[in-house]
């Protein structure tokens, strides 16, 4: 990482080209693969439907049950972006062997449940390859956007990544609890990661 | 055989008692049911706390196939009182009567006959539990349709619905095996009383105390807990489980079937020396 410090105007105007590149969508659909891998969750790969309409309208059709990270889906940041923040650049770092800048962004309004992004945006497409949220209520999160193209804003590949506190499990496999007695949660986090491959992408532009 | 077989389950099936069984695992079934149809999302709520803080639960949690998967605990408790009702009476109530002489003075063996009301009192447990499965999957459909499963043991395990109809079937196969047991143990113990009230109250008793025991003193009792026959009621929960569940089945039914032939010998041996002329 470079560390110099941009104008607040540069930081701000990288993520104003964001938001426009990603304001030109009116609504898109894409399949999606979600994979969970959490270290006491067992659940296999589901495939989704996702659905977007402009301005921040998100639906998921899944087949049978699916589990969908709560943040990073449904494109957290555009709400972020259009709500009043400070921006500060703080750098340089190559994300996915790409140069990027790394934007720290503090929301203004004092009952945002994030508390600071900090976003790794490709200067020269103008979208964001990495994020990371500090928020009040969900702790924080990193997403890592990965692209197959240069033209689309959307990414292909999403890997959202937290840490959640194993469940207070209120209904032990008896089973278990008979043969090998109660035994006490695990109250060390564990590391979450979902990852989201898009397919079949059809974007429909303003 | 057969034929002996087939008095003994028009026996069965000529006492109210037997028709107290089935009614209430249909009002049981129907009670959790519109239960859950009521009070499903705030009870499933409670359970995914913690992960719903993290994650979105996007299709139909609340399904037919968890619904049945909930009143399967009933084959804890619930459905072992409904059977020990009519397997503790098999032998016992005779014996009270006492047509044990006049039944005998026909050409059957004792054997024979412990073995006729043996596989009666097990034709009654198969089905208590079939009307159980076919209650819960029938009334599950038509209330809440079906979906993929979520099982919240010390793991969260999401199964789907195509990988689900085997799991059950292993579950009720199964709950039929630890009924097995319970009518053994009942028939044992109806065998040593001349009334029926002593075997039905005492497999009760025996279900629960040495739960409890077994349960309370589970860091004590661990060694011994993996050799009773009470610790593998609940275990029609492994087929739900995804890695150590599968390969604990074999043990626990080795352990079933162990209880059930000893339980039968005594019951045998024991109704082979029993005094019935007095």
């Amino acid at each position: 990482m470079i560390g110099y410090t941009l104008p607040a105007q540069d930081a701000e105007s990288l993520l104003k080209a964001v938001g426009q590149n990603m304001d030109k969508i009116l609504r898109f659909e894409a399949d999606a693969l979600v994979k969970v891998d959490v270290d006491f969750i067992n659940i296999k790969d589901r495939k989704i439907k996702v659905r977007f309409e402009c301005p921040d309208k998100f639906t998921f059709e899944a087949e049978g049950l699916a589990l969908l990270p709560k943040k990073g889906l449904q494109m957290d940041y555009l709400q972020l972006l259009k709500a009043k923040y400070t921006a500060i650049d703080v750098g340089e770092e190559l994300v996915d062997n790409r140069k990027t800048r790394i934007i720290k962004v503090i929301p203004e309004a004092e009952d945002s449940d994030v508390i600071l992004a900090q976003l790794w945006i490709d200067p020269e497409l103008s979208r964001i390859m990495r994020m990371k949220t500090y928020t009040r209520k969900s702790g924080s999160y990193i997403i890592d956007f990965e692209y197959n193209t240069n033209f689309r804003p959307l990414p292909d590949r999403l890997t959202v990544s937290f840490e959640i506190n194993n469940m207070a499990f209120p209904t032990k496999a008896m089973n278990e609890i008979m043969t090998k007695g109660i035994q006490k949660p695990d109250s060390i986090p564990k590391k979450a990661t979902v990852i989201v491959q898009y397919s079949n992408y059809k974007i429909v532009n303003k | 055989m057969r034929k002996l077989v087939s008095i003994e389950l028009f026996k069965i099936f000529s006492k109210p008692r037997t028709y107290i069984g089935f009614g209430a695992v249909i009002i049981i079934v129907l009670a959790i049911e519109f239960g859950i149809l009521l009070e499903g999302d705030t009870m499933v709520g409670i359970i995914i706390q913690n992960i719903k803080d993290r994650f979105i639960f996007e299709g139909n949690i609340i399904n037919l196939y968890l619904v049945s998967y909930i009143i399967l605990n009933t084959l804890w408790i619930h459905v072992p009182i409904l059977v020990a009702l009519v397997t503790g009476d098999m032998l016992a109530g005779e014996a009270n009567s006492g047509t044990f002489r006049l039944i005998l003075t026909r050409p059957i063996s004792r054997v024979q006959l412990v073995l006729a009301k043996f596989i009666a009192g097990w034709i009654y447990a198969v089905l208590l539990v079939a009307v159980m499965a076919i209650l819960s999957i029938g009334i599950g459909l038509i209330l809440f349709g079906p979906g993929d499963l979520l099982v919240v043991t010390n793991k969260v395990n999401i199964f789907s619905s195509n990988d689900l109809l085997w799991r059950f079937a292993g579950a009720y196969a199964y709950g039929v095996l630890s009924m097995t047991t319970v009518a053994a143990l009942s028939f044992l113990l109806s065998s040593f009383a001349d009334n029926s009230i002593g075997p039905i109250i005492g497999t009760v008793a025996m279900i629960i105390g040495i739960t409890i025991i077994s349960t309370v003193g589970a860091i004590l009792l661990g060694p011994v807990n993996q050799y009773i026959f009470t610790s593998y009621l609940p275990s029609w929960q492994l087929f739900f489980q995804t890695d150590s569940g599968l390969s604990s089945i074999g043990h626990a039914i080795l352990i079933q079937l162990i209880y059930i032939v000893g339980f039968l010998s005594v019951t045998i041996w024991y109704f082979r020396k029993k005094d019935i002329l007095s």
